[in-house]
């Protein structure tokens, strides 16, 4: 027994539709991984930051702003609610470590960094007789200094100030940058905003783990106290995510709502039919859900901008439908028409497949991600409206009224001046040509790309700044074997920056090995404690020469004793204490080894530092500015695009020439879009100010349009009827495309606007270039 | 009269006069009127030689200098011997200059310390609240020869501080002696015969 052909599409569709929806509604997860509209990273040094951008330290830290609403500054009232919500912070599980003022010893640190105090300074040379003598010298004359009472208690046991060391060079390191400590806690610069720093357990990209980080900062702030006299700030990775995903998710379900109505009236209106609005959401439901399923199949998840990304497609591929309503003759079978248009529709179909594959093959996952979702898509909406179609609606249907075509295609005055219309075009796209290739359009600014709202951004950074919590513009990375190896390289290093220092090139760094010694060091420095006879005998010396009475320094002797029996301190060990978040951020495992920043500040001369460092000899070293590597990678990724896209164009055009066997009307259809794409960006250059490389995928979607539209517009045909068919048609794709568009052109989403904007306007232009150039459709006066 | 009435006349005498020498002279001598006292008159220099008693020493440890303050908030204190040094605390800052080097720091990274530089300033400035906020007051004796208890009530500086006695006469502070917690003591004693907080 054999099935009908029909029954057996329509099964076959049928089961697709319902795995994919079974799949879409339990299993699909949408992630909203920032880093995955960054270029995949190139080179090693990339590597380190890109990892430290997308799970790094940063990534967790939430920024809390608490303002007064008062304009007088009142400390005392903000370092109350400071320490009221750090100490819910802290208790609250959320987060690992909660800063509300300079890094507070806590006493399980203080007593780990006492005890290790010899293993982690460097005590060289400071138990020789001479120098103990001195340094005993030292302490007796900070007996008649203010703060004798509070120095007397550490003098016994710590006589040559190694802890005190330790604590100051941490204090330094760990300093709040431009805040300042008052009544303990930090106030930013206005002084009337009390600033928390808290890290995160969870990774800054885990929605729901931060969700509950978020209810637990305003639960924290739920007192009445509180919110009659202050105002929350936030900001900070994990914060600017959650936002994210709320407006984007926001966004998208709004465009798609507004989408569909729109195109729902549009088609009720155009066909006078409910039947008209169910075949055209057929072949496009079929194509959003098949696509979504397929792409979260392949890369694991679907990222929020690739859901918003589906509008877009929604614009591109209702053509196809709509091709088949208005192409239909009275009382023709649907199969009939699809037949009939087919072989036309067919190479609009793989030409506009041909273009969005290039995005496939990118280093820009999320980019290639789009590229999936829309070849997909377009393969779905195309077959579905070849073989779906007629086998649902396989009765007969009389055509809508085509009146506005009809008033189109009367227009005299068109046809007459279709010569002028055509050399105006010309002119004008060289000249947009000659714009696009001279002015300083093209920016490599991230900016650009990121899924984040331009306002939260420049939101973060006002806060940063304000805070003083300022990114350090520049970096060292530095890659070993395994940490041990990065903190060993790092000492190294400290005589190069120390040299880059004394020259002026540099005003100053910060990295791990400053206060955390390599295992190796450690090691040294425990072998290099005197025996407990040479040190006694050099304590009973100097104390006697500076005037201490016997027996004051047992407690310095047993303790030196003690640390030449100590284990080497690992970071681990810091694990849970109050800087083990700072010290977590600048080494981390990387790779299966280690890697380690070195935050430089006030760097005055690259060139110069750069060649310091490759003098040094030292290797797996990078200097690199953090913004400047991406910016670069951004750029490699457009020219990548262009190549690509170039290669594509030839293709593109050739598979046209097998197929039409035209040249004449491949070169009609060729202007058709390098018109359209030309005029576009140069609107939309001027729109923005600037292009980016999502003007470039804007290229793809306006070519995929433009194709189509001369496709038909150029197709040859005698009868009156099918000339205003597919008037009709190209007039209804190109209205429903434009709402898509200009709808994405005011989302709101910079990703989404710059792809809106240009689409816009090449939908506008390819319509009427292609109509201008239509000699078929219009009749008479071949071009 | 006997024995025991004697003594009874003797106790009233004693009574009587303590009471009378316990009674502020001015109609109101209380901690407001002396610091607002204190500070009408404490801009100046005066000398000053100090003498700290430590467990770590049979010997005390002595040294000398000046000691300056300038209205409203900045304390000077330069020391001549053992070393050449000078602190200076201002505002919420502390200037340390030694071997031709000087270290800012602020006040607020020094809880405890903050509290000690504030004894004397606060003080000077007649700044009840601010001085109160890390300790608490209480005054004994006359105008003539007041003295000014001083018991840290801050964490930082309770463990370090038992207390601190300033006393003087009229507006002049004469003496300041600090008694540690571990045993130490501090007696630092403004000279009178030099120009001093008081007649500045």
């Amino acid at each position: 027994m054999t099935f009908q052909r029909p029954v057996l599409i329509l099964v076959t569709w049928g089961l697709m539709l319902v795995l994919a929806g079974w799949y879409a509604s339990n299993r699909m997860v949408v992630d909203n991984n920032l880093t995955s509209f960054l270029p995949a990273p190139a080179t090693a040094p990339q590597r380190v930051v890109w990892q430290e951008f997308r799970e790094g330290a940063g990534s967790r830290v939430w920024i809390i702003g608490l303002r007064s609403i008062s304009e007088i500054p009142d400390t005392a009232g903000l370092a109350e609610v400071s320490r009221r919500l750090a100490e819910h912070l802290r208790t609250s599980g959320h987060f690992s470590q909660v800063h509300n003022g300079a890094v507070t010893m806590d006493q399980d640190l203080g007593d780990l960094l006492f005890r290790y105090r010899y293993l982690l300074a460097d005590h060289a040379g400071s138990f020789e007789a001479v120098a103990l003598e001195s340094a005993f010298h030292e302490r007796l004359i900070e007996l008649s200094m203010p703060y004798a009472p509070f120095k007397e208690g550490l003098i016994a046991s710590d006589p040559t100030d190694a802890y005190l060391g330790l604590l100051e060079s941490l204090a330094e390191l760990s300093s709040g940058g431009g805040l300042s400590s008052s009544a303990g806690v930090w106030i930013a610069g206005d002084g009337r905003t009390a600033v928390l720093l808290a890290d995160s357990r969870h990774s800054g990209m885990d929605h729901t783990a931060q969700a509950l980080a978020l209810a637990s900062i305003e639960g924290g702030l739920a007192f009445p106290e509180f919110e009659n006299a202050f105002e929350k700030v936030l900001s900070g990775a994990p914060y600017i995510a959650l936002q994210v995903r709320d407006e984007t998710q926001e966004t998208s379900v709004r465009l798609s709502l507004v989408a569909t109505l729109l195109l729902v009236s549009l088609t009720a209106w155009v066909y006078r039919s409910m039947a008209a609005v169910v075949m055209i959401a057929v072949p496009l439901g079929t194509a959003l859900l098949l696509a979504s399923v397929v792409t979260a199949l392949l890369y694991g998840s679907l990222h929020v901008l690739t859901v918003a990304f589906g509008v877009t497609l929604l614009g591109v591929s209702m053509d196809y439908p709509v091709h088949v309503l208005s192409h239909r003759r009275a009382q023709e079978r649907l199969e009939s028409t699809v037949r009939r248009i087919w072989p036309v529709l067919r190479i609009g179909v793989v030409t506009t497949i041909l273009g969005f594959s290039a995005m496939i093959w990118t280093d820009f996952p999320g980019i290639a991600q789009l590229g999936v979702f829309s070849v997909i898509g377009l393969a779905c909406a195309g077959l579905t409206t070849r073989f779906v179609l007629p086998a649902i609606a396989a009765g007969s249907d009389h055509p809508g009224p085509r009146g506005f075509a009809k008033w189109v295609m009367d227009r005299e005055s068109l046809r007459r001046r279709r010569g002028a219309i055509a050399g105006l075009l010309s002119g004008l796209t060289l000249a947009g040509l000659a714009y696009l290739a001279t002015a300083d359009v093209w920016h490599d600014d991230i900016g650009g790309l990121s899924p984040t709202p331009r306002s939260l951004i420049v939101q973060d950074q006002r806060i940063r700044q304000q805070f003083g919590l300022a990114e350090p513009g520049s970096l060292l990375v530095v890659r070993a074997a395994s940490q041990e190896q990065v903190l060993q390289k790092q000492e190294n290093l400290q005589a190069v920056l120390q040299q880059a220092i004394d020259q002026g090139i540099l005003s100053g760094y910060r990295m791990a090995s400053q206060w955390f010694p390599s295992q190796a060091t450690q090691e040294r420095r425990r072998a290099e404690l005197p025996s407990d006879a040479v040190l006694s005998q050099r304590i009973r010396g100097a104390a006697a020469a500076s005037g201490f009475a016997e027996g004051v320094f047992e407690q310095f002797r047993a303790d030196v004793e003690q640390s030449r029996k100590l284990p080497l301190l690992t970071p681990p060990a810091l694990r849970g204490t109050n800087i083990s978040g700072y010290l977590d951020s600048l080494l981390f495992d990387f790779e299966g080894g280690g890697a380690g920043l070195v935050r430089l500040l006030g760097v005055q001369e690259y060139p110069a530092l750069r060649e310091i460092l490759s003098a040094s000899g030292l290797k797996d070293v990078w200097l690199l500015e953090a913004r400047e590597e991406i910016n670069r990678a951004v750029q490699q990724f457009r020219q990548e695009l262009l190549s690509r896209l170039a290669i594509i164009t030839v293709v593109v055009l050739g598979v046209m020439f097998v197929m039409l066997k035209d040249p004449r009307r491949v070169a009609k259809i060729a202007l058709t879009v390098a018109a359209s794409a030309v005029l576009a960006l140069v609107f939309s250059g001027l729109v923005f100010g600037s292009l980016n490389v999502i003007s470039l995928i804007s290229v793809m979607l306006i070519a995929g349009i433009g194709v189509d539209y001369a496709l038909f517009f150029t197709q040859p045909c005698e009868a009156e009827g099918d000339r205003l068919a597919t008037v009709h048609a190209l007039m209804v794709c190109a209205l429903s495309s434009l709402f898509v568009f200009v709808l994405l052109g005011v989302s709101g989403i910079n990703v989404l606007q710059s792809i809106g904007v240009p689409v816009s306007a090449g939908v506008v232009m390819s319509f009427m270039i292609s109509l201008v150039l239509a000699g078929p459709v219009l009749g008479r006066n071949h071009v | 009269m006997n024995r025991a009435g004697h003594l009874f006349l003797l106790l009233l005498i004693m009574g009587l006069s303590f009471h009378v020498w316990g009674e502020p002279a001015g109609q109101d001598f209380n901690i407001d009127v002396l610091l607002q006292f204190i500070s009408e008159n404490s801009a100046g220099v005066v000398d000053y030689t100090e003498k700290r008693e430590t467990p770590l020493r049979d010997e005390p440890v002595e040294s000398y200098g000046q000691l300056e303050f300038i209205v409203p908030d900045t304390l000077i204190r330069r020391i001549e011997s053992p070393v050449q040094a000078e602190f200076t605390i201002s505002g919420q800052q502390v200037t340390i200059l030694r071997d031709g080097r000087s270290k800012s720091r602020k006040l607020d990274q020094m809880p405890g310390l903050r509290g000690l530089a504030e004894s004397l300033r606060a003080t000077l400035a007649g700044d009840r609240e601010r001085l109160e906020t890390y300790y608490e007051l209480q005054l004994k004796g006359s105008p003539e020869h007041w003295k000014l208890v001083l018991t840290p009530s801050d964490e930082g500086l309770e463990q370090v501080i038992e207390s601190m006695e300033i006393s003087g006469a009229g507006a002049l502070i004469s003496e300041v002696t600090l008694f540690d917690r571990k045993g130490g003591k501090t007696q630092t004693l403004f000279d009178r015969s030099g120009q001093q907080p008081g007649t500045g």
